[in-house]
């Protein structure tokens, strides 16, 4: 007769298998580790806050109280304009979280430069980064087509191509800078290629690399902090993450949603050139593509904030890097005026906003400025 | 995070064998996956701790938390207006669904002792730390649902048996 040991191996026989991928139970780990430490700030904050109130209250009496700053970053409000044209101060090796960062192409061609909204202050300024330079192109007003400088989430750290990259599939290695330390890393691994990445976290910072047959869509490198960059089959360790990334899945890939044409014409998800102004659907009803709630350079924020940046027509000395877009719709000629678009009120009809122009290539910090419009209880 | 690839490598390996045990604590597949994932997401922050010694670290949790999450209720019954027509079962599988509805009459505790000892081959003293009870609450444990077993079983001999 069998053991009982035997029977329960036999009815453990019956157990599921596999399940959840290991990288979205490390992604969801880390998540709620992070949330539940931002609820142990948030209460120590607040005990302090009120500690702070009370012995302020005690020593000065209730008309004299304290001034609590709110935790989130005071400098990002909506919309985020571009001062065209002014000279900016060099923000130094550690600004501190960035709220966005976007590049200013130099007339002629060469390197072009990064620029940096401080979140904390609200300051605008150059970083003092060396990009790799692209041949300038006098009919083209979009002369980037490649360099691109990625802002984590929480908006700490960038990453951008060497100095030395010559295209888009051949940078030399990829420099991850933390700008509360200052500490920079130049990231390679030895005989692949590294293309520019995105950061579909605050510590995960993916791209592709490309081989001697080329660049595959399942070649795909991820770096975290405190680690060197490893190879990964870019489609499944991506699907682990809430985040959307995009990557070259779209590369050159126009297409046609409900008769608007959109062109997608770069590598990550902040390089939607259009060639005019359109709204799109996301991706999500192409057949075998990942469903995706975001596109380019807007960006969905949680569920409450739709962030884009676009280029006045009519004023070139105004351009916008973000803008609360639930309740206008940009003009889509000179002569129309903006005016309500109730499409962004409700979720499940949402478009994208693809607009042309610089500043190139925003990237921003969604989770800092997440966090920082919905203190503020609204934006625009 | 240098603990990902250790990490994937324990979830690849040894996945399969966590839904087993959790499998019999729970008795349902669907709330065997939702034990294990829980238990793996849980330990991520704890990893570089835990992480030469994850398998027993995450049975504890898997044990202590069947106890704690389905104490006051009893397995998972999905109600339904028809019954099933009877088929015909080979003995395995009566002597599997024989097991499953014994270890459904234990207390969730009782299951979980009976599971750690006789499956996971655990001892008594480790047994006991897995659950955070004295060694001599798992010997009456083990004692009473062994017991209960046996009862069952021979009810279920002797019913078979009858005319």
């Amino acid at each position: 007769m069998d053991t009982l040991h035997d029977r329960l191996a036999e009815l453990a026989q019956d157990a599921p298998r596999g399940g959840v991928p290991a990288a979205e139970l490390w992604a969801r780990g880390r998540r709620a580790h992070r949330v539940r430490v931002a609820a142990v700030a948030a209460t120590v904050l607040v005990v302090s806050a009120l500690g702070t109130g009370i012995g302020v209250r005690l020593v000065d009496g209730d008309g004299n109280r304290a001034h609590v700053r709110p935790a989130a970053s005071a400098g990002v409000r909506l919309p985020i304009e571009y001062p065209v044209g002014k000279a900016l101060p060099n923000l130094g090796e550690t600004p501190g979280p960035l709220a966005a960062v976007w590049l200013v192409p130099r007339v002629g061609g060469g390197r072009p430069t990064a620029v940096g909204l401080v979140a904390e202050s609200g300051r605008f300024g150059t970083l003092p980064i060396v990009l790799p330079a692209e041949p300038g192109d006098p009919g083209n007003p979009d002369p980037l087509t490649w360099v691109r400088v990625s802002l984590s989430p929480d908006g700490r750290r960038i990453a951008y191509p060497g100095p030395g990259a010559v295209g888009a599939n051949e940078p030399a290695d990829v420099i991850v800078r933390d700008l509360v330390t200052g500490q920079e890393d130049a990231n390679a691994i030895a005989g692949v290629r590294l293309g520019v990445g995105a950061w579909i976290d605050a510590t995960h910072h993916l791209g592709y690399y490309s081989k001697a047959g080329g660049v595959n869509d399942a070649n795909g490198w991820v770096w975290e902090p405190g680690s060197a960059p490893r190879l990964v089959q870019h489609y499944s360790y991506v699907g682990a993450f809430s985040r959307p990334y995009l990557g070259s899945a779209f590369v050159g890939a126009p297409y046609k949603d409900n008769g608007l044409e959109v062109h997608i014409s770069g590598d990550g998800p902040y390089s939607c050139s259009p060639p005019t102004l359109n709204q799109a659907r996301t991706g999500s009803s192409q057949p075998g593509r990942v469903a995706v709630p975001v596109l380019c350079d807007v960006l969905y924020i949680g569920n409450e904030f739709v962030l884009g940046h676009w280029k006045d027509q009519r004023d070139h000395n105004r351009t916008v890097v973000a803008l609360d877009v639930r309740h206008i719709r940009i003009p889509t000629s000179d002569s129309e005026p903006a005016q309500p678009d109730t499409q962004f009120d409700d979720p499940a009809l949402r478009r994208v906003v693809v607009t042309a122009g610089a500043p190139e290539h925003v990237s921003l910090a969604t989770d800092l400025v997440g966090d920082a419009l919905k203190t503020q209880r609204g934006a625009s | 995070m240098t603990g990902y690839a250790d990490f994937e490598e324990f979830v690849v390996a040894r996945r399969d064998a966590l839904l087993r045990t959790a499998y019999l604590l729970t008795g349902n597949r669907d709330d065997a996956e939702d034990l294990v994932q829980s238990a793996l997401i849980k330990v991520v922050p704890k990893w570089s701790r835990i992480q030469d010694r994850p398998e027993g670290y995450i049975r504890q949790m898997l044990a202590r938390e069947s106890v704690n999450r389905w104490r006051g209720r009893r397995w998972r019954e999905v109600p339904t207006e028809v019954l099933p027509e009877p088929m015909h079962q080979d003995a395995d599988l009566a002597d599997r669904i024989g097991l499953l509805e014994d270890l459904r009459s234990l207390s969730p505790r009782q299951r979980a002792v009976l599971v750690l000892r006789y499956f996971n081959d655990l001892t008594e003293a480790d047994t006991a730390t897995a659950l955070d009870i004295s060694v001599g609450t798992v010997k009456s444990h083990t004692r009473d649902a062994l017991a209960r077993l046996r009862n069952q079983q021979s009810e279920q001999e002797q019913a078979a048996a009858a005319p």
